[in-house]
């Protein structure tokens, strides 16, 4: 279970690493749009690595996942691979199709 | 024979892997029941916001998200901020109780829900200047429609999570006030507003940042 695996001072320590990073990683996100001029598609590719980073910050820490099974990552996981894949798939067909005239 | 012998290793190698008999993830049901709510409810929240970048990626005139005095996204990064604290103050309370100090625990749980109804205010604040600016359901002044439209149900819809959660907490803070909870039951309901946090990442991308 993960509460055996997980007793010790450490694990606050960790959740308020994980703050902090996340807390950093926020402001890093709404200076990207607010005060550095980069080129779109740098800012937009910087945006979604960024979301990535604090989403599985979150997952790992705040939702336990680092101290569960590899399987219970995987559960998580695998839905947003299938949901990437979709959204590569589907949108750009879809624009292509709702712009037609 | 050897045959055998090598395919039976092979599999308990497996079965180390991935076994566990009854319990193959090794966590109590209630936390495998509270996943499996939230990766059904993680595809609604996906399916919105595939239909969101369908509507603006098709969209002929650009987003209007990024039109001056639209949406002040300094605002909308406080929220995140104050967001991102509550799930610390869950985590610290879920650690707590897993410690045994039930009034810490009370504690910190308070603050997390302050915070939630802080970041459920704030999100009221910004609905009504929304609205003040002209923004419909299905209608607006910017020529999208699509644009008013995902923006409300989206972050009404995580909206409706926030309060629900604020519920959820304050019933546990009530239980483990007097006794009748225990850690694994504290434990769901941090894995619950650990995901409210995660979905907001994606929607504070979608519809404010990007």
């Amino acid at each position: 279970m993960a509460q055996e695996r997980t007793q010790g001072q450490g694990l606050t320590r960790l959740y308020l690493i994980a703050w902090i990073v996340l807390i950093a990683l926020t402001a890093l996100e709404a200076s990207l749009v607010l005060l550095f001029h980069l080129p779109n598609g740098v800012r937009v590719v910087a945006l979604i690595i960024v979301a990535l980073m604090k989403a599985s910050l979150i997952g790992a820490y705040y939702m336990n996942l680092r101290f569960e099974r590899l399987a219970m990552a995987y559960i998580a996981a695998i839905p947003l691979i299938l949901l990437a894949l979709m959204l590569v798939t589907v949108a750009p067909d879809a624009a292509g199709l709702l712009r037609r005239p | 024979m050897t045959d055998a012998v090598g395919a039976r290793d092979q599999d308990q190698s497996l079965a180390a892997r991935w076994s566990g008999g009854r319990s193959p993830f090794d966590v109590n049901w209630a936390t495998l029941m509270m996943w499996l709510f939230l990766i059904s409810d993680a595809m609604t929240f996906a399916a919105l916001l595939i239909g969101l970048w369908v509507a603006r990626l098709s969209s002929p005139v650009p987003w209007p998200n990024h039109l001056p005095g639209l949406i002040d996204l300094r605002f909308v990064a406080t929220m995140t901020v104050i967001l991102i604290c509550s799930s610390t103050t869950m985590a610290i309370s879920v650690y707590a109780i897993r410690q045994g100090a039930r009034r810490q625990t009370v504690w910190f749980l308070a603050a997390t829900i302050v915070a939630g109804l802080v970041f459920a205010g704030m999100q009221a604040k910004e609905w009504s200047h929304f609205i003040g600016e002209g923004a419909r359901l299905t209608a607006n002044p910017w020529g999208v429609p699509a644009f008013s439209f995902t923006f409300f149900t989206i972050t009404g819809l995580h909206g409706a999570h926030v309060l629900g959660g604020i519920v959820y907490l304050w019933a546990m803070a009530d239980r483990i006030a007097r006794g009748t909870s225990s850690a694994p039951g504290l434990e769901v309901a941090g894995l619950y507003w650990g995901f409210v946090d995660l979905v907001w990442v994606f929607i504070w991308s979608s519809i404010y940042l990007l």
